[in-house]
């Protein structure tokens, strides 16, 4: 006895019938399928020239780092970048202009951001509003925008800090996110707060909103 | 044609889609006479039209990631072992007229399915799997929104429950193997 399916189409009735049925049903539905095809590329390639958004502002930017780079932050425990010196990052914002982070200044709180991350899209409104009510005053707010993939949505990313009124200063990092390594960055959105000293305060990564905020800049403005 | 209008076309299949299956599960609960009709035009080609649903799928998913170079995540390949099968065996099947294959393609698009709602929840509330986003490659990162909507694991979601809903309607008759 064999077990290979039986292949007759139907028992009884009108084989031939039915099976001119099911072929005619199928033409019918492969012609509708066609149709939506064919509106699909039409409505493609009418949206096309929606698609490009225009923008100088380049990408990425030359990073050159200087001191020894932060160990990446972990899921848990003590943080053991705290108070350890973070290193300088010297590069560019958006109109070339040179830029840093890191040794001694005035306490600083840097985010590492990527435009595709919804995290990052969520939490950049946040700050924003913090820069707006004075919140953040006193403070040095750095964007530095990595990660950056121009095949990712939301792209450029210094057109969408400029479309949430982003009031900090906005550094790039380049195509191999060097700035990122350099501060240990382990997920989007990743924020150090260093002291006067440059010193690390605290690391938080992934978005910690309002509160979460606050509750470390209230820790860098004790520690000046 | 770059990525942004393949999502163009493959979402207007996915409203087509997804119409389809809202249309199907709306005549069984509200109109089971033209649901029977329905069933009796749709009689022997479940198969065949799950497995071009699959088939297209498929080709969509490979396009995206060697196409457009988007790297599939986690949840993707998890999809993509749930409906690249379906994309052999059904067509096959079709090709034989083994019927008996829709508890096998049941299995794998339920399967598919459900992480697909998953990636769609995550994607949508992406504070639902984590606080933040993966550096290497998070499963929230939405790479298209073709016709301003339909992101890739919403046209999968489409897919899978296509090819669940296209079978159950072309059930065999009681005296079939």
């Amino acid at each position: 006895m064999s077990n290979r399916p039986n292949r007759s189409r139907r028992p009884g009735g009108a084989p031939s019938s039915e099976q001119d049925d099911r072929r005619r049903n199928l033409f019918l539905i492969a012609g509708v399928v066609v149709v939506v095809v064919i509106i699909g590329v039409l409505v493609a390639l009418g949206g096309a020239e929606d698609d490009e958004v225009s923008t100088d502002a380049p990408d990425f930017g030359p990073v050159a780092v200087d001191g020894t780079p932060l160990p990446e932050l972990g899921d848990g425990g003590a943080d053991p970048a705290v108070a350890q010196p973070a290193p300088q990052v010297e590069g560019t914002d958006p109109e070339g202009a040179s830029l840093s982070i890191g040794g001694p200044g005035e306490p600083t709180m840097v985010a590492f951001l990527a435009h595709w991350c919804p995290h990052c899209q969520n939490e950049v409104p946040v700050i924003v509003d913090l820069m707006e009510e004075g919140e953040l005053d006193g403070v040095r707010v750095v964007g530095v925008l990595t990660g950056t993939n121009p095949d990712a949505p939301n792209h450029p990313p210094v057109a969408w800090l400029e479309r949430e009124g982003w009031e900090g200063d906005i550094l790039l990092d380049d195509e191999r996110f060097t700035a990122g390594a350099a501060y240990g960055l382990s997920g989007y959105p990743f924020v150090v707060y260093l002291d006067g000293d440059g010193q690390v305060v605290s690391r938080t990564s992934g978005g910690v909103g309002r509160d979460g905020i606050l509750l470390r800049v209230g820790e860098l403005q004790a520690a000046g | 044609m770059d990525a942004s209008q393949v999502a163009d076309v493959l979402g207007t299949l996915a409203t087509f889609g997804a119409l389809v299956v809202v249309g199907l599960v709306g005549l069984r609960a509200v109109a089971p006479a033209t649901f029977r009709w329905m069933q009796g035009m749709l009689a022997g080609t479940g198969a065949t039209l799950a497995g071009a649903v699959a088939v297209v799928a498929t080709l969509g998913s490979l396009w995206f990631s060697e196409g457009a170079h988007f790297t599939p995540c986690e949840l993707c390949w998890y999809q993509r072992i749930a409906m690249y099968p379906l994309a052999v065996i059904l067509p096959m099947a079709a090709w034989r007229g083994y019927r008996a294959i829709r508890p096998y393609a049941f299995v794998l698009a339920g399967i598919g399915i459900a992480i697909s709602s998953w990636h769609n929840l995550i994607e949508t509330n992406p504070d639902l799997s984590s606080g933040g986003c993966d550096p290497n490659n998070p499963c929230t990162l939405r790479w298209v929104e073709g016709l301003g909507f339909w992101t890739i694991p919403r046209m999968a979601l489409v897919s899978f429950a296509l090819v669940i809903a296209l079978l159950a309607v072309d059930r065999p008759h009681p005296e079939e193997p």
